[in-house]
Order: structure tokens, then C-alpha cells, then sequence
């Protein structure tokens, strides 16, 4: 494991502090060849306020991910740096399924769902893993997510409790290369 | 007798957060990835003081609306000094709960782990009076199993590859313990 990851070998990345760093880019921004460097919007003054309002926004923001960068021999704070625009990558999702009729259970109509996503899940989304949990009392279920291409993964031992006993729930999943693999269905 | 204390290991206190004291102490862990990931849901990255503000009034908004978690800062007995913290989330309709372990302080790191494993499962079966409790645990948090499998947890589930973290994929180990599998273990130990 890489102990440090936000650490340089001169400089460290830091959370952005709205009241401390406020102050430090509204001193940046009075000089007018920093702004027309670092951004092709107009170069222009924000104040304190404006400037920490607008950090204060960002804060747990989902959608940027900003540092501010520090000096490591003196611990002074001397720039920002940050990710946004993203695209999207995530390692694992949890699949649900139900088909509403009973006239329509038992006739693969499930699975072939099933498959239909896991494409959709790995081939757009770019997923690495998808899991799902099915009940002891599910064998169709089972059944069907055996024939997607999920594999049994382990079992939360006694997880349900209904019409008084307690039910094991099952815990299934699939990696991408073994959906490369054997699953990549005709259309 | 309800004399046991609940809240109390050898070396440490679960207790409430600290809204003064406890943004500073926990900004500067999570400037350790490995914390911060406890405490953030999409990206992983170190957390402000006042981003931590926000953190802990949703927690107890949550707590107090939702009643289906309960959160503790955990704090040194010696000198009550914030070292990280515990939660438990709760499905009441099946009786099960999920521990979630998240210590900051390196100086505490395995002692912190072996003395509040136990207490928060005396406090998940004897007041949530819960039947089953999991531990979801990152392959990499790897030392934790062990202290799991001392307290009577088995290995239940291998979610193969579901983390990203540090260049690679990792294993979440889903480890689970039964009521009565705990109870026979307080026994033996009694």
C-alpha cells in the first residue's frame, strides 16, 4: 500500500479551507497575469466573501475534486490544484430485478434481462464487478442469475427473519473477464 | 443488572462528537486516504475543518431522524482526545447490522481495534439487541479480519474485486456473527 498518496517530494495536496484560502486567492487574483494564465474567462476581482461563498459550495461536492497545494520546507500554501468534468468510473454496482406478473416468471424473460444489463453495466458504463443478494427461498432466482454468468460469492449466514424462522441471503457476482468471456450474448 | 458500561474499554471512551475540537483533529487524519475513505462517499480526499462541520450535523440528523444508525467518536481515556470513530447502521426488520470501524490515530492503530470490537458488539446485541452483525472490510484494512475472527466472526462472503483503491482492485471480506454464536463466546470467556 502506498502510505502518502497526496505527498510529493516537495509539495503536499490539502483540502481547500474556505476561510483560510479565501484570503489567498483573492491576493492571487490582484495580479492580472496569474488570471489571464490560469483561466480564459475575463480577468476580474472577487472579494473575500464571494470567493469563500463559492468555495464553501463546493464543499462535499460530488462533482470536483479540489486540492490546494502546500510547500512542504515551510508549509506555506502556494497554489490549488483540482479534477472536474468527470466521466464517470465506477468499480462495482448492485443489479436489482423483479418481473411484476407471475404469468411471466419462469419464462426467461429475467435472464435475459439479466444479460441484457451486465452488457449495458461493463460494455458502456465500464463497470469491473456487479453484485446482487438473492434470498434462500429464491431458487428461480438463483437459477437464473447462475445462467447470466453470476457465480455465488459467499452467503450472509441467517440474514432474513420472516414467517418466524431466519433465511440465509445469498451473495452473487461477476467480473468483467468473466463476462468477456462465455457471456457476450447475441443481440 | 444493567451495570455494564456500555461506552467504556480499558483505553478508550465511545462517546458524542466534539463540534469545537474534533473538525481540526480529524482534517489532519483524513489527509490519510485511508481515513478520508471512511468518510467520503464518491471521491476520496482529505476533508476541511468546516467540511467535517457538515459531516457530523448529518450524521445526527441522521441519527436522530432515521434511527437506523448510531454514531461514537472515539476518544483516548487519558486525555479525551479524538482518535476516530464507530458506527453502526441497522435493518430492524431483519435484525441485522453493519460495524464500521474508522481509526484515525496511527499511534492507536490495532489497540484501538482490538478493544472496540467487543464493546460495539456488546452494544449491538445487548441494546440494539440486534441478531446478526456484519463487517463489510476492504482487503487491504486486512489486519482487522483477524480481531474480527478473535471476536467469533466467521468469513461469510468474498465480494471478489469490488474496491478500487491504490492502483488495483481488492476483495471486500463480508464477515458475520450470530447472536447466540457471540453469547456462547462470552460464556467460554466468563
Amino acid at each position: 500500500m502506498t502510505e502518502d498518496i497526496l505527498a510529493g517530494e516537495k509539495v503536499r495536496l490539502i483540502a481547500v479551507d474556505a476561510e483560510r484560502d479565501s484570503k489567498l486567492f483573492a491576493g492571487w487574483r490582484n495580479n492580472s497575469e496569474y488570471l489571464r494564465l490560469m483561466d480564459a474567462d475575463v480577468a476580474l476581482h472577487f472579494s473575500i466573501e464571494k470567493m469563500k461563498k463559492w468555495m464553501e459550495e463546493n464543499e462535499l461536492s460530488d462533482e470536483v475534486a479540489f486540492f490546494m497545494i502546500k510547500r512542504k520546507e515551510d508549509d506555506q500554501i502556494i497554489g490549488e490544484i483540482g479534477l472536474s468534468g468527470f466521466q464517470g468510473k465506477h468499480s462495482n454496482a448492485f443489479v436489482g430485478i423483479s418481473i411484476g406478473d407471475p404469468e411471466n416468471w419462469g419464462k426467461g424473460f429475467g435472464t435475459e434481462a439479466m444479460k441484457v444489463i451486465l452488457r449495458y453495466g461493463f460494455s458502456i458504463l465500464n463497470l469491473h464487478h456487479i453484485s446482487l443478494t438473492v434470498f434462500e427461498y429464491n431458487p428461480r432466482g438463483v437459477r437464473s442469475y447462475e445462467k447470466a454468468g453470476f457465480k455465488l460469492e459467499g452467503v450472509q449466514r441467517q440474514f432474513l427473519h420472516r414467517d418466524g424462522r431466519r433465511w440465509d441471503m445469498y451473495r452473487m457476482g461477476i467480473l468483467r473477464s468473466e463476462w468477456e468471456e462465455p457471456c457476450q450474448t447475441k443481440r | 443488572m444493567i451495570n455494564d458500561q456500555l461506552f467504556e474499554s480499558q483505553d478508550f471512551l465511545l462517546s458524542a462528537i466534539d463540534f469545537e475540537k474534533d473538525p481540526e483533529v480529524d482534517s489532519a487524519y483524513s489527509l490519510n486516504l485511508r481515513y478520508a475513505k471512511y468518510w467520503c462517499n464518491s471521491f476520496i480526499k482529505p476533508l476541511s475543518k468546516n467540511e467535517f462541520k457538515k459531516k457530523y450535523e448529518k450524521i445526527e440528523k441522521k441519527v436522530d431522524e432515521g434511527r437506523n444508525v448510531v454514531h461514537f467518536a472515539i476518544r483516548s481515556k487519558a486525555d479525551q482526545h479524538l482518535i476516530g470513530y464507530l458506527r453502526i447502521w441497522m435493518l430492524w426488520s431483519q435484525g441485522v447490522g453493519w460495524l464500521v470501524l474508522a481509526i484515525g490515530d496511527p499511534e492507536h492503530y490495532g489497540k484501538a481495534e482490538k478493544q472496540i470490537i467487543p464493546l460495539a458488539l456488546n452494544y449491538a446485541f445487548k441494546e440494539l439487541n440486534l441478531y446478526r452483525v456484519e463487517y463489510d472490510l476492504p482487503e487491504y484494512e486486512g489486519e482487522l479480519g483477524n480481531i474480527l475472527t478473535t471476536n467469533g466472526f466467521s468469513l461469510d462472503a468474498v465480494n471478489r474485486e469490488v474496491i478500487y483503491f491504490d492502483n488495483r482492485y481488492w476483495n471486500e471480506l463480508l464477515y458475520g456473527i450470530l447472536k447466540h454464536e457471540w453469547e456462547a463466546m462470552q460464556e467460554v470467556k466468563a
